[in-house]
């Protein structure tokens, strides 16, 4: 385990740079990822709501359309292709995959303003470096970035009703989901203010996961064998989004219905317009 | 002809113009420029950390600068923390007879301005550098406990933050370890120990 | 010294040499950085303790229990109660958001006067005596009725509302079309105990059977239905869904049946038939039933093809639903406005109540059973909306919260007399708001001290109470103090309690009779209610954010039924033209009962549609000419309005599903170029409007 000590500098001189890399290497490493049971989403949109409150999404301007907006976490219906009233369909609840192998986004970032983060397996975005280029856009595989094509809005009074643990992004910049990031700085100061670096997991589960109200999303440590997700992604009917890409995203799904399962290895569509004419 | 018998008669007038410009921007960059860059805005009353934690009232850094129990750091406190003690003046100080009249009984906010104030999307927790990393507060704040006053508060005309960001010396080269709180600091001790954090560890 | 150009060279080479020796560009590099990140059209983040507070939803009827992040004591987030015992810690979209409805860029800060007349109809600041006085006058001087529309009945301010038009010679307290308990009020109608609470015993059931209910779409408790819902694989719970779209509780369903549109009173009357000629209705059920013959008149009256062809299901399937209906250990079969379409008419309403009686699942459990039980009703001096003479109102108020369910302005309209005077309490200026005189707000959302009643679809009682979260503006007013300036400016004497202390009799009524339980919101312990020292002490929990509950109501009653059930005089005409059917979800069919951060869903995403949107079949849309995204003329005999088009594969072929969503970036809804759906929407005869003949095409 690895252990802060108090600032001296005389003491720290000393050491040597393979003592570092030791440290680094035995600290604990989390690999965080989520399962949703799509058999269980019904499309409330409760996710989408309590993710853009917690992370201080602003709402739409007038011109805003399914093109621009930022939906960290976006809910997508996917018909199956038949017709009413054989026609079935599915709600996908689609946001950042955290893919933990070459990720397209950090590949292609110019400005390292994307990386994962080595503790927690989170691909994190940081807004202030980016220069807005958008090529993690048009890298991402799940259309699941975000670009702010406005400053954020809201009204004077909402503005007091930000969540104070996560920064509003300015105009010009990417963003995505991250897990709530915040909600784990909260969980470890919290931890930490009880002399512990360990977190309880309950302290840590994202906005989605916590707003659910068909506890359709499962989140927790893929580390840690006991976690319930980690039992969760055993299931057979557990897939992942455009798996043949080999990305390896910490993001898994589940659904007891082939044709879904199936519709997991084409290309997602952002709207109804290009599924019909493709 | 009357080019170059200047040039013998002033050797020195070229030399000396640049020697004056150099010095000249070397005034400016280094004792004008901070004047310059920095507004002083006076606190709104007075205060003397000095009379809390001396002898007077043995006061420590934690009973009024709180963690609370979920890990978050409540910063300067409220003025309720403050009417815990000074519902009515103690001493005859002016400073304490504002306190009282102005923000104690009307029960208002001390606007303070704040030294240590950053940007929103830097993160920093409290809880885990005091608790985990047992820094103590000096290492970071310098010996700020032991002030009689408040100093003046500068603020950065370009940035909006306080001088205290970037350090007293406008080189932003540390004279005191706790000097400045710019990321670069941040990344300096951790690097020192060993931690490997990626970016939004400290970033929101 | 002569000044050259050279030695000025040099006194800048000099300078520039320095330049670079002070910290000055670097300073101001890293400055300007700074300032680039930190602008002003990037809000700063509130600063201050964070503190956690406990209240209860209001946006709708089911109150949830809500706990609130608070930064500097404002509320930033709200969570759901986790094991809530009521609605199971599930908050809706809509609740998820809703402190922001206090901050909505529609809300009326002062009471505001409409002028109507004026050609840009604008508003006038009012002050509240103002108003009140000329209120007042023409309270008494009216020839026609006055009224109160109550669009969440059972509250304390509904008492205050009843009160106040009890001591009038005229008065009228009307409550909405849309009832999420129509099945259970039309059953109330039928049973010869009219002091019965009913409620549905969902946590028992094997079998429901809805006629377009949007069970799992947030009706009713939306978290119990999910609690409910998410345990059918092991509960064996099944849900047969009898409606006319792929709704999102239809996908859920065990079974869907796609009948044609407004067919469902022939579905019931098709099940019924099975029921009564295959010796399917319970005995001892036939028994009570005082005018049984009427219903088998009714039911038999169309031969097994004839229903098939109505209702466009194969008689196979209904004959299945029948049976499934008939062996069930315990089922219910329900009906439920639809939030966009409204409520169905009388005739369906019996035919689908009547089934439940059929198979006997009155009184039984994992049926229809008796909440509680009731001295006086007081509801029966409440009138449906449909209940009202037409023409007959002269001064109408609108009460400010919101049912959720859609309501036509032409609905409204029929009801009033030519010169009328509409008073507006909404804090917000809606889509109904805009046609009043007068605005009168209200406090927003969590803005006062309101009490949270069991649900009208409960099985038992309950009763929690919702604090405010914020400080209320000095500009609005309760509607209990509005209604004292009224009465007093009238001339009236009316006995009002406030809500601090109807909740404080509710909670001494709770502690005399020692049943149930509290659930506790902050360490989510349950106490009996036994367990307390006093009523002051049940109180103040409630207040610090409870919820009491009380046991299931055991009780079973026989009854008596009395069905009176007409046979259906005409068959409905299959036309080749398209018919409309208003599509909402409930709580955001107005645009103000939402935080504009639903945007996310309406118009960020295509996960729920604006207004101003239809969707149809591809179908349909090659058959108008029509693709996706354009821009189509809906016309209907009402009038008609530009809107957008959508292809859904999951829609019936001739039917338009059109969006009563939210306008969410509409600002005045006064504006007469302002047009929403339901103003297209055919009002029957009675009063319902969920099916209109329509034609569209292309521009």
């Amino acid at each position: 385990m690895h252990n802060l000590r108090s600032w001296n500098v005389e003491n720290n001189t000393s050491k040597g740079l393979e003592n570092l890399i030791m440290e680094t290497i035995s600290e604990k490493k989390s690999q965080y990822g989520m399962m949703i049971d799509l058999d269980r989403c019904n499309g409330c949109g409760a996710c989408a709501v309590a993710c853009a409150v917690e992370n201080n999404v602003p709402p739409a301007y007038q011109q805003t359309n399914t093109r621009t907006g930022i939906t960290w976490m976006r809910v997508f219906e996917i018909p199956n292709d038949e017709q009413f009233p054989q026609s079935d369909s599915v709600f996908v609840p689609m946001f950042c995959q955290q893919c933990e192998n070459e990720t397209p986004c950090v590949t292609v970032c110019p400005q390292n303003a994307v990386e994962i983060d080595p503790l927690t397996g989170i691909v994190g975005q940081i807004p202030q470096r980016c220069l807005g280029c958008r090529y993690c856009m048009a890298a991402c595989p799940y259309h699941a970035r975000y670009f702010n094509w406005r400053d954020p809005k809201w009204t004077d009074g909402m503005k007091l009703q930000l969540n104070p643990d996560v920064a509003p992004r300015m105009r010009g910049v990417v963003e995505k989901c991250n897990f709530c990031h915040g909600r784990l700085h909260t969980a470890r100061q919290k931890a930490a203010a009880n002399g512990s670096e360990k977190i309880d997991p309950n302290d840590y589960v994202p906005a989605c996961v916590e707003s659910c109200p068909n506890k359709a999303i499962i989140f927790g440590d893929l580390e840690d064998g006991s976690s319930e997700i980690s039992q969760a992604i055993k299931s057979k009917n557990t897939f992942r989004f455009l798996s043949r890409l080999g990305t390896e995203p910490k993001v898994y799904f589940n659904s007891g219905r082939a044709w879904v399962r199936e519709m997991a290895e084409q290309a997602l569509t952002r709207t109804k317009k290009e599924e019909i004419y493709g | 002809m009357l080019k170059r018998k200047l040039k013998i008669a002033l050797p020195s007038t070229g030399k000396f113009l640049f020697g004056s410009g150099f010095a000249g921007m070397l005034v400016i960059g280094w004792f004008i420029f901070p004047m310059v860059l920095y507004k002083s805005e006076p606190q709104p009353i007075q205060f003397s950390h000095k009379v809390h934690t001396g002898e007077q009232a043995g006061m420590a850094c934690e009973d009024c600068h709180v963690i609370s129990d979920d890990g978050r750091f409540l910063g300067i406190p409220a003025v309720a923390k403050c009417a815990e003690c000074h519902s009515s003046p103690i001493g005859e100080s002016a400073n304490e007879k504002s306190l009282v009249e102005n923000y104690i009984i009307p029960n208002k906010e001390i606007p303070w301005h704040i030294y240590s104030r950053q940007p929103d999307n830097a993160y920093f927790s409290h809880a885990s550098h005091v608790r985990l990393a047992h820094l103590k507060c000096e290492e970071c704040h310098g010996p700020i406990g032991e002030s009689a006053r408040l100093k003046v508060y500068q603020v950065n005309r370009i940035s909006g933050y306080s001088r205290d960001i970037w350090g007293e010396n406008i080189s932003g080269i540390p004279s005191h370890p706790w000097e400045g709180m710019k990321m670069d600091r941040c990344v300096h001790c951790h690097e020192k120990n060993g931690r490997r954090d990626g970016c939004i560890e400290c970033h929101k | 010294m002569n000044i050259t150009r050279r030695n000025i060279l040099k006194l800048i080479g000099g300078s520039a040499v320095g330049f670079f020796l002070t910290p000055l560009p670097y300073k101001v590099l890293d400055d300007s950085s700074i300032w680039t990140q930190n602008w002003s059209l990037t809000p700063p983040l509130p600063q201050g303790p964070v503190s956690i507070k406990y209240s209860n939803c209001t946006l709708c009827a089911a109150g949830c229990g809500v706990k609130a992040k608070c930064v500097n004591g404002i509320p930033c987030q709200l969570i759901g109660i986790p094991r809530h015992p009521i609605d199971n810690g599930a908050l809706c979209a809509r609740g998820l958001a809703g402190h922001h409805l206090v901050n909505h860029p529609l809300r009326v800060a002062l009471p505001q006067k409409f002028l109507h007349k004026s050609p840009d109809s604008a508003m006038e600041p009012i002050s509240f005596q103002t108003a009140v006085n000329e209120i007042a006058s023409q309270i008494q001087k009216s020839n026609g009725a006055i009224a109160v529309f109550d669009q969440q009945p059972g509250r304390i301010t509904s008492e205050i509302y009843f009160e106040f038009l009890n001591q009038l010679s005229n008065g009228i307290y009307a409550t909405h079309p849309s009832r999420e308990d129509a099945t259970l009020s039309t059953l109330h109608e039928m049973i010869d105990k009219n002091n019965a609470k009913l409620g549905y015993d969902f946590e028992n059931t094997q079998l429901i059977v809805s006629f377009g209910a949007p069970l799992l779409d947030d009706w009713g408790i939306p978290g119990r239905m999910r609690k409910i819902f998410g345990k059918r694989k092991e509960s064996g719970l099944k849900l047969i869904q009898i409606e006319s779209c792929q709704s999102r509780t239809a996908l859920q369903s065990d079974v869907w049946l796609p009948i044609k549109p407004d067919t469902e009173y022939f579905a019931a009357l098709a099940i019924a038939n099975v029921l009564i000629k295959e010796n399917l209705v319970l005995l001892a059920a036939l028994r009570q039933i005082t005018d049984f013959e009427k219903l088998k008149h009714a039911a038999l009256q169309f031969t097994p093809a004839q229903y098939s062809e109505i209702t466009g299901i194969d008689f196979s399937i209904i004959r299945q639903t029948a049976n499934k209906l008939a062996q069930s250990k315990s089922a219910i079969v329900l009906s439920g406005p639809n939030p966009g379409a409204g409520p169905f008419n009388n005739e369906t309403e019996k035919a689908i109540a009547s089934l439940n009686i059929l198979i006997g699942s009155i009184g039984t459990d994992g049926g229809i059973v008796i909440r509680d039980l009731q001295k006086e009703n007081k509801n029966h001096i409440a009138r449906n909306w449909n209940a009202i003479q037409d023409h007959s109102i002269e001064v109408l108020f609108i009460d400010s919260v919101d049912s959720g369910y859609a309501l036509p302005w032409n609905l409204i309209e029929r009801k009033l007399q030519p010169q009328h005077t509409i008073i507006s309490l909404s804090p917000y200026l809606n889509e109904i708001a805009a046609h009043a005189d007068y605005i009168l707000p209200s406090p927003a959302p969590y803005e006062s001290l309101v009490e949270v009643p069991a649900h009208v679809t409960s099985n038992v009682n309950s009763f929690s109470v919702a604090v405010p979260l914020f400080a209320k503006p000095e500009t609005v007013i309760e509607p209990e103090n509005l209604f004292k300036l009224i009465t007093q400016s009238v001339g009236m004497q009316l006995e009002i309690p406030t809500t601090e202390e109807a909740v404080k009799q509710k909670a001494e009524k709770i502690f005399s009779t020692k049943r149930g339980s509290v659930f506790s919101y902050s360490d989510g312990t349950t106490k009996p209610v036994s367990e307390f020292l006093s009523a002051d002490d049940l109180c103040k929990k409630l207040f610090e954010g409870a919820a009491w509950s009380d046991k299931p109501n055991n009780s079973h009653h026989p009854f008596r039924f009395t069905l009176n059930i007409a046979a259906p005089k005409n068959v409905p005409k299959t036309t080749n033209s398209l018919v409309l059917i208003p599509q909402g979800w409930k709580v955001a069919v107005s645009s103000s009962s939402i935080s504009p951060i639903l945007s996310k869903l309406f118009q960020e995403s295509e996960l729920r549609e604006n207004a101003g949107t239809i969707s149809i079949n591809p179908e349909t849309a090659t058959r108008y000419r029509l693709r996706s995204n354009d821009t189509a003329l809906l016309e209907t005999e009402e009038g008609k309005m530009n809107v957008r088009v959508k292809l859904n594969t999951s829609i019936q072929p001739g039917v338009i599903l059109a969006s009563v969503g939210p306008a969410l970036n509409e600002t005045n809804f006064s504006d007469a170029t302002y047009n929403d759906v339901l103003s297209l929407c055919t009002i029957s005869d009675h009063g319902t409007w969920r099916i209109t003949q329509a034609k569209v095409s292309k521009i």
